[in-house]
């Protein structure tokens, strides 16, 4: 008998097993959310059975309608991408300056930028309103984006840093000895190496800015300028939450940011291989 | 390179188009921030009418969940930017200090200009009301417009009633009834009883109940003042209470850790006999299961008890008026007209809610009735609240008597405690 190989087998077969049971873990609840939606109020609570008994496809058409998906589509998507974009440059830009640049304070004004890290977003709501109303940007796109590009600047500034610090001196001396600036550096050597942290940072932005709810609903009022999030509100009563709505809503809601996050699962896997070869 | 810029310059532009968007004034008279999503629809085409009516326009706009409603108004009254009507969703020892801050409006002469305040359910404007001598050093007088009013009593499954042998017409009057009838229940494999024990504020309705009941109006204050001590046999009885339903098996598995909603889904599909739930339930379990066959009664009595019995409850839900608006006068008149008969006939259909409109209540179908009626007996009005640090003690200690951790002697006592540490800190502050 070829106990090697017999022992090969049964470790991949109780790997495959233990993924199997996490990818179902995972998948699970999305498959209940399509899987209620397509259900009537009464089936969710009266019946646990995994497919509805009738398929009730009307259900997303309603939950659309009457969440006024189309309206705040577009402001989310808005959102999102100025949001992730203006995350990205700064960070980017700031994380290399950290990284590679000498400058009085540096250390303290990088751990005073972590240190915000430990804020929580509810806490800072009453003075976050005020400089807003200060500033003339209570009610306003600006006001919600720059709150968002600034909540998402300390993490990406953190993890871009390590990033920065790890790639080698010698890549850059030998650029800076071929007549490259500094921007060049970082524009032509670092940026394209920190490829899988910035496809990661993209991701975890555009989930955190599309999953948005409370600082939008804080700093607007108008509702044409709310974000999707908002949309599934209006089926969450105060006492009745109306499950098979709310769940074809999020269902819709969710479509897009599963597609980015497909598409930029691609490009980390890219990004690792590339930044493999960077040492 | 050039790719680069010109990507820079059109999300840069994306993003400067937006700067250049200022916030736009709205054309409103009456702006309302309120959190009940579900009856936007009904409080939209009030307005309609409204506007059709005078010419004056109202929108209501709905934040919720309640947790990021109230940080909005909290975040608003300090920008100073509330809203012409609201609701800060405060106990009273915060809605005193809105008031103190000049946030919300004494109403008082217009409640009493054309009796406007004889249309309410007394005990809702109770609430909504301050008295002289409060200790928070509020101005006596009416602050608040009541919506609707509700009330918690205990509903109970026909057919599991049935099933148990029980007649499902005849309700248990007294504790001890109340006890046999769950033992034949559970006799029966039935889950006798359900709540959201799990959240403290209901443990702490149910009990506050028989505290009114053995206590009083005056032996409440008298505890509150500490004259009163927790250890005092009626606080044990009232401990006693959950540990004999405990003891019995009486109430759902996990009760201690169940939230309201649950507890509502359980009784609304028949797991459990008995729920003690508010009016809200009525809406609740028709959503759920609108074929479930129930019925309400009261809160057993305890026949030893000296004082009435009382029901958590009084005013639902309400708004305040800002009293920094320069439409503060349209806003009440707005609100007189909301609180009309008409407009809380219907409101109440709409919502299934009880009208605070006493006069508004007579078609309301039967349950919700014997919810309207018990708003009489609901918690009467307290100059004096109980510091919150106590208030927790005590509901997690009923939590720990329900799991077996305490006994209701050390329960009483662990509360006393509290008491005592929050007196002796309240001395050394002042």
């Amino acid at each position: 008998m070829d106990f090697p190989k017999l022992k090969r087998s049964i470790s991949a077969t109780i790997t495959h097993f233990i993924l199997i049971i996490v990818s179902l873990s995972c998948v699970f609840p999305v498959f209940w959310m399509v899987s209620s939606s397509l259900k009537t109020q009464e089936e969710v609570f009266s019946k646990m059975s995994l497919l509805p008994s009738t398929w009730n496809w009307s259900n997303y058409v309603t939950a659309f309608v009457k969440a006024d998906f189309g309206q705040y589509f577009l402001n989310s998507v808005f959102y999102t991408v100025v949001g992730v974009f203006f995350v990205i440059f700064i960070s980017t830009l700031a994380a290399y300056a950290f990284a590679r640049l000498e400058f009085f304070g540096k250390s303290f004004f990088f751990y005073l930028l972590i240190a915000t890290l430990l804020i929580p977003i509810p806490g800072v709501f009453v003075p976050l309103f005020l400089l807003l109303k200060n500033l003339s940007l209570l009610d306003t796109r600006t006001g919600l984006l720059l709150c968002y590009i600034s909540n998402g600047l300390a993490f990406a500034i953190f993890l871009l840093k390590g990033f920065f610090d790890e790639l080698p001196k010698e890549v850059e001396e030998a650029a800076l000895i071929d007549g490259c600036s500094r921007f060049g550096i970082y524009y032509r050597i670092a940026l394209p190496l920190a490829k899988p942290a910035i496809a990661t940072l993209v991701i975890m932005n555009a989930l955190t800015i599309w999953n948005e709810f409370l600082l939008a609903l804080v700093v607007l009022q108008d509702k044409a300028k709310m974000p999707i999030q908002r949309g599934l509100m209006v089926f969450q009563g105060t006492f009745v939450t109306d499950y098979p709505l709310l769940m074809a809503g999020l269902t819709i809601a969710t479509i897009p940011i599963v597609i980015v996050y497909l598409y930029m699962q691609k490009h980390i896997i890219k990004g690792i291989a590339a930044g493999a070869l960077k040492g | 390179m050039l790719r680069a810029v010109l990507c820079l310059f059109a999300v840069s532009a994306l993003f400067f188009s937006s700067c250049s968007k200022e916030a736009v004034e709205l054309d409103v008279d009456v702006m309302v921030w309120h959190w009940m999503t579900d009856r936007q629809d009904a409080f939209e085409k009030l307005a309609k009418d409204y506007f059709t009516k005078t010419g004056v326009k109202v929108i209501f706009e709905t934040y919720a969940p309640s947790d990021v409603y109230k940080n909005k108004i909290s975040a608003a009254a300090t920008a100073n930017l509330l809203p012409e009507i609201f609701n800060p969703m405060a106990n009273k020892k915060e809605i005193a200090s809105y008031i103190n801050a000049g946030f919300v409006a004494d109403i008082t002469d217009d409640m009493n200009k054309d009796n406007w305040k004889d249309v309410f359910f007394q005990r809702a404007l109770e609430n909504l009301s301050f008295e002289e001598n409060n200790e928070w050093g509020v101005k006596s007088g009416i602050y608040g417009v009541p919506i609707d009013v509700s009330s918690m009593l205990i509903y109970y499954n026909k057919d599991l009633f049935r099933q148990a042998g029980l007649d499902p017409e005849i309700t248990p009057k007294t504790w001890g009834e109340f006890v046999a009838f769950a033992k034949k229940l559970k006799a029966n494999d039935i889950q006798p009883f359900v709540s959201g024990f799990g959240e403290n504020w209901i443990i702490g309705a149910f009990a506050q109940s028989y505290q009114w009941e053995l206590f009083g109006k005056e032996g409440i204050l008298s505890t509150i003042d500490g004259v009163i001590p927790y250890t005092d046999a009626r606080w044990v009885k009232i401990f006693n209470l959950f540990k004999e339903l405990k003891d019995n098996n009486l109430l759902a598995t996990g009760v201690v850790t169940m939230i309201n909603k649950d507890a509502e889904r359980g009784f609304a599909t028949g797991k459990f006999a008995m729920a003690f739930n508010g009016s809200w339930g009525v809406n609740v379990y028709n959503s759920m299961n609108p074929n479930l066959n129930y019925g309400v009664f009261y809160l057993p009595i305890l026949p030893e008890a000296q004082h009435p019995m009382r029901f958590f409850g009084g005013e639902g839900s309400a708004f305040y008026v800002n009293s920094k608006s320069p439409n503060k006068q349209k806003a009440i008149d707005f609100l007189k007209w909301f609180t009309s008969e008409e407009q809380q006939s219907f409101l109440s259909k709409a919502t299934s809610n009880i009208p605070a409109n006493k006069n508004a209540s007579s078609d309301l179908p039967p349950i919700l009735k014997i919810f309207a009626e018990s708003i009489a007996n609901t918690f009467g009005q307290l100059q004096k609240i109980e510091d919150w640090q106590v208030v927790n003690v005590l509901n997690t200690s009923l939590q720990s008597v329900i799991i077996g951790e305490k006994t209701p002697q050390k329960a009483a006592k662990d509360v006393q405690d509290e008491k005592a540490r929050q007196m002796k800190n309240k001395k050394a502050t002042a």
